[in-house]
């Protein structure tokens, strides 16, 4: 095989495996629409990207201190894990379809506090009354009290047995902070939503919402410890909108640089 | 002759530039960017003085109805009018600017109360060369930019409310300030439930709760403050 032909193969392997990892979403339907959410994060102009040395090997590599140099991983602009995604309207939710695929959610309370530092959670209908809920797990030898706040003074409290699980739920949309009465360095945050759909994932994956009634739509991108991106976005029927939603401090008021 | 008009032309020249780079600047420094106060209270301060005027006290204790989180709760005043609205607050002086240590991937103190109108001076007091960088969100919303080892930035909260501070090249450092409205708050501290605000300008104020780890409703009552006085107060902290 000479090197036009490999080049040609390699072309080739490139063009499949972009294809393999592109993700493929249905059309839309006649009578609905679809909001793609594609997640861009980007690191402060003037600071290079994560896979240059950092601080953080450096001290482990020299030994200071691997705990010290904890303190200087670096965010991965690239992949920023748990991204919430919120697509709400006063428009009905199409009934064939599912609100989300993670209406409810499980948060997990194991030996390093909560698994994760915010998760969503969509509409449930639970005798005609509309909640929003997630499920905690308990992985520890003791029983807990889990309690939250939003800030408009809604509240939420459950004991979640040890070795179990509890079901929290709010009839108030908002984004809670969630706290642990035996553990007071474990924080999350929920975001409760009543109304809308949610997405929840990296940065590196895309947030897709089908079978939208036509209408006009709130988008609330939260990437955690990043400001939150908003548009309103009107959707057509058998049409698909595509936004993309950057992520990052570049478009904070620049004070004082 | 030629040459003496190019070099009146070319001096000319270099005066138009020198005025109009000047006028440029100044309209720059006419907007320089502001802060997003994005929930923030703003409160209008008047022309009266807190040091010529007459003053009380507000003392009293803080009860819970269930077990408190081991933080501190904020306790503030904000002075109010015969309608029951926030009035002009008053002329104080901001407290020293508080400096804000970076060392260790951290900021040191994590948490911070402020008074509207103080400034915080972030040092990057780093032992090695590692960059930082300090932006606001919140209530406040704001970017001071990257800087160096051994340089600082400082920045003034010229409105009240909560901020989170983080840096957007290290994914552990954060902190936490609250900005009260003026110097009449009180921070009760998890050891203790009794608190004393002195030096109050006598007044009407609506007594108001911040807590840094939030488990009670929030709670708020009128207190009238008299020259001397000594207003008690209950703040009941329920959920």
């Amino acid at each position: 095989m000479n090197r036009i032909q490999l080049l040609l193969v390699g072309l080739a392997l490139t063009a499949i495996s972009g294809c393999a990892s592109a993700p493929s979403y249905p059309p839309p339907k006649a009578d609905s629409g679809q909001i793609l959410v594609q997640l861009n994060g980007k690191a402060k102009e003037g600071v290079g990207g994560p896979k240059r040395e950092t601080v953080e090997q450096e001290y482990s590599r020299t030994r200071e201190s691997v705990e010290q140099g904890k303190a200087f991983e670096r965010v991965d602009y690239e992949e920023l894990e748990e991204v919430i995604v919120v697509v709400s309207s006063g428009l009905p939710i199409l009934e064939d379809t599912p609100i989300t695929d993670k209406a409810t959610v499980t948060l997990t309370v194991n030996g390093d506090g909560f698994d994760r530092s915010q998760v969503v959670s969509g509409p449930l209908s639970v005798f005609r009354k509309v909640l929003s809920g997630i499920r905690i797990r308990n992985e520890l030898d003791h029983p807990l009290l889990i309690y939250g706040f939003s800030k408009d003074g809604d509240s939420f409290e459950v004991e979640v047995p040890a070795n179990g699980e509890a079901q929290a739920n709010v009839i108030q949309a908002g984004i809670y902070e969630v706290y642990c009465e035996q553990d007071e360095s474990m924080s999350c945050v929920w975001h409760a939503v009543t109304r809308g759909k949610v997405w929840s994932g990296p940065s590196d994956e895309q947030a897709f919402f089908d079978r939208l009634p036509a209408g006009t739509y709130e988008v609330l991108v939260y990437p955690p410890r990043l400001p939150v991106w908003s548009r309103t976005i009107t959707v057509t029927a058998g049409k698909r909108e595509t936004v993309t939603a950057d992520l990052t401090v570049n478009d904070l008021p620049k004070v004082g640089e | 002759m030629k040459l003496l008009f190019r070099l009146i032309g070319l001096s000319l020249l270099l005066v138009a530039t020198v005025v109009a780079t000047a006028g440029i600047k100044a309209q720059l420094s006419d907007h320089l960017p502001a802060p997003s106060y994005v929930n923030a209270v703003s409160y209008k301060d008047g022309d009266w003085k807190w040091s010529e005027a007459k003053q009380g006290t507000v003392k009293g204790r803080a009860t819970f109805s269930a077990r408190r989180p081991q933080q501190p709760l904020v306790i503030y005043l904000v002075r109010i009018g015969d309608d029951g609205k926030p009035t002009e607050q008053g002329l104080f002086d901001a407290p020293a600017t508080l400096d804000v240590s970076q060392q260790g991937g951290k900021f040191e103190p994590p948490f911070a109360v402020l008074v509207r109108k103080q400034s915080v001076k972030f040092l990057n007091d780093e032992e090695k060369e590692i960059s930082h960088n300090v932006y606001f969100l919140g209530d406040i919303e704001a970017d001071l930019g990257i800087f160096d080892q051994g340089d600082s930035r400082e920045h003034e909260f010229k409105e009240a409310g909560e901020v989170s501070v983080h840096c957007s090249i290290h994914k552990r450092m954060d902190a936490k300030f609250y900005v009260a409205p003026s110097p009449a708050y009180a921070v009760v501290e998890a050891d203790d439930s009794s608190f004393e605000i002195k030096g109050v300008p006598a007044g009407r104020y609506r007594l108001h709760t911040w807590q840094k780890q939030k488990r009670f409703k929030d709670f708020e009552t009128t207190v009238e403050v008299t020259d001397g006085g000594t207003a008690n107060v209950t703040v009941e902290m329920k959920r």
